[in-house]
């Protein structure tokens, strides 16, 4: 987790709206996975009961529940400290070396997503405007497909670049 | 160099404490940038995400997390603990056998060792103290049990290396029964040997039938939930996913039926699991960029072409993956090892003509072995914190278990049926 005291003042201010928007997209998250669930249990009620199964479920799962279950708490994740990672060399490193290590990773990582996010908002864009949809018994439009993945891509290098900054702190000796 | 560059980026990286999913993107971009071009690189880039999470399969890992994050919420384990000991206490080494049984019983509710493990230290140990076992064979017990849950059904490591390997996920979780069952067999038989060693002291509490009975009123919803996941799965009625959905919902209403499951609690449940949820789609999305690197160099089939040179036994080269397997499981979860292996071992595995779904067990098995040996056993550090155990102690006292459960993965590699034939009855 970061160190707010650790990081340059603009970052500081990112912050908070970092973490609001973290905050209301891993409850949108919650809503898609409760919304899951109920779309499923309906499905295998009207399925095996009435036989009668929905015929718009799979692909309202595949295109947005899934996607929206998985991404959304991407940052959130990695701010509560989710994330696995290997701690059992950490200790036999010197601190300032993997300060370094670590800030620089983690501007790469930032670059990696932020142009996984760019990406996204210009391929919702022009699936918005093409009117791309999903072919079957619904019309599912693409877009908000490739908006979750903007999101959450976006946030999640925003949450990057805070913590790439406080493992700065560890050059100077400090704590990350 | 192409080939081995980013392998040893990959392992600086986890080394330096990177989280595996990063670690797996840079290692696998460099990769890719040097097998192949700039663009190639930036299409896997963008197409990663988009493709990487569109299996509808996939949708059983959030459901069985929230099944777990429910049940949990419910508290129905402590009961359960509390009703398999009262069954048990007559036999020697009864409650230590107890807590077994109920890790078995939670795996059937929850895919979770760790979660399995920390329930387990808080609701077994000091029954076990109380009976006069030492503070390192208690916490031992309450480690090794945690690990069944790897087996049972639902389990989240059987589903991700049915992700990874493509091997039928309804199989995969039928399959880790019986081992599941072997497993708390092992280790129930092994403390009845060490307790003839060092017997514990008798036991005055007696229960009569009436209170047997009593106590079981709590398996009711244990019982409904394991049917409503495992035997519609086993029956071929329902599929994964549905049954993950029911699953879910089922111990939504348990949750709520049990009066624990507060707002609070409720967005717990919720937020806990939309955080495991991220962070394996986050791995699952690097994964897939580091697959790519892995499928671009052709590293596979030549591994698959070199074993096929090798003048030996694939029993030989079995024994050196098994090996292989116990070493990663000392310093990696799990997780890890099934991505950074499965995709390059099960192609190799395969053409030694052994069956994938057969390996999954045996994968998951030794993985469970690395969970609780160190330096970095989780489920004995869980379980230290948990009961205030020094960790030297239980994996001091651990080591038997390891022992007993390697024999068991010997007998499950020179009788294959027992882990596949329950699979292949299945509807």
């Amino acid at each position: 987790m970061s160190t707010l005291a650790n990081i340059p003042r603009p970052l500081k201010y990112l912050d908070c709206p970092v973490r609001y928007m973290e905050n209301a997209l891993v409850a949108v998250a919650a809503l898609m996975i409760l919304v899951a669930m109920a779309v499923t249990c309906v499905d295998v009620f009207m399925r095996y009961v009435l036989s009668m199964p929905l015929s718009w479920s799979f692909d309202f799962i595949v295109l947005y529940l899934l996607p929206g279950s998985y991404f959304l708490a991407f940052s959130y994740a990695l701010r509560t400290g989710t994330h696995l990672k290997v701690d059992y060399f950490v200790s036999y490193i010197n601190r300032r070396l993997r300060g370094l290590v670590l800030f620089l990773v983690g501007l790469v990582a930032v670059v990696l997503f932020g142009y996984i996010a760019w990406f996204y908002l210009v391929e919702a864009y022009h699936a918005w405007l093409d009117g791309d949809v999903m072919g079957g018994v619904i019309p599912w439009p693409m877009w908000p497909g490739d908006m979750l993945v903007f999101v959450s891509s976006l946030i999640f290098a925003l949450r990057l670049l805070i913590i790439s900054f406080s493992h700065l702190s560890l050059l100077r000796g400090g704590e990350a | 160099m192409t080939v081995y560059l980013p392998f040893i980026v990959l392992f600086f990286l986890l080394a330096f404490g990177v989280p595996v999913a990063i670690s797996l993107a840079l290692a696998g971009s460099l990769g890719i940038f040097l097998a192949t071009s700039a663009d190639v690189l930036v299409g896997i880039l963008t197409a990663s995400p988009g493709s990487a999470l569109t299996t509808y399969e996939l949708l059983t890992i959030p459901m069985f997390i929230l099944m777990a994050e429910f049940m949990g919420v419910s508290g129905i384990t402590s009961s359960l603990f509390t009703a398999i000991a009262k069954w048990t206490h007559n036999i020697r080494g009864g409650v230590g056998i107890a807590t077994v049984i109920t890790g078995a019983a939670f795996g059937a509710i929850s895919g979770s060792s760790t979660a399995a493990a920390a329930t387990l230290a808080k609701t077994s140990i000091p029954a076990m103290r109380e009976q006069g076992y030492s503070s390192g064979m208690s916490g031992s017990i309450a480690a090794i049990s945690g690990t069944i849950a790897m087996l049972i059904p639902p389990s989240v490591a059987l589903i991700f290396y049915g992700l990874l390997s493509g091997v039928s996920i309804a199989n995969l979780l039928i399959a880790g029964i019986v081992p599941g069952i072997l497993v708390a067999t092992t280790i129930a038989v092994t403390i009845k040997v060490l307790l003839l060693r060092n017997p514990l002291p008798r036991q005055d509490v007696q229960y009569s039938l009436a209170e047997k009975f009593q106590s079981l009123k709590v398996a009711g919803p244990f019982v409904v939930l394991f049917l409503l996941v495992t035997g519609l799965i086993y029956t071929g009625i329902a599929t994964p996913v549905e049954s993950s959905g029911l699953g879910a919902f089922g111990a939504f209403l348990i949750a709520l039926k049990s009066g624990n499951l507060t707002r609070y609690r409720f967005s717990e449940a919720l937020s806990n699991t939309c955080s495991i949820t991220a962070m394996i789609g986050l791995i699952i999305v690097c994964a897939h960029i580091f697959g790519y690197f892995i499928t671009l160099t052709g590293l596979t089939k030549e591994m698959v072409a070199w074993a096929g040179s090798l003048d030996v036994s694939p029993y030989v080269i079995l024994a050196a993956i098994v090996v292989l397997y116990l070493v990663l499981g000392l310093f990696l979860d799990l997780i890890s090892i099934l991505i950074l292996t499965v995709p390059v071992v099960l192609p190799l595995v395969t053409s030694l003509g052994f069956d994938p779904l057969w390996f999954g067990v045996i994968v998951i098995l030794l993985a469970e072995i690395g969970i609780v040996t160190p330096p970095v056993g989780i489920n004995v550090f869980v379980v230290s914190r948990s009961a205030n155990i020094p960790v030297e102690k239980i994996f001091s006292s651990v080591m038997v278990y390891v022992l007993s459960l390697l024999l068991l993965v010997g007998v499950l590699i020179i009788f294959p049926e027992l882990v596949l034939w329950l699979p292949s009855t299945s509807g």
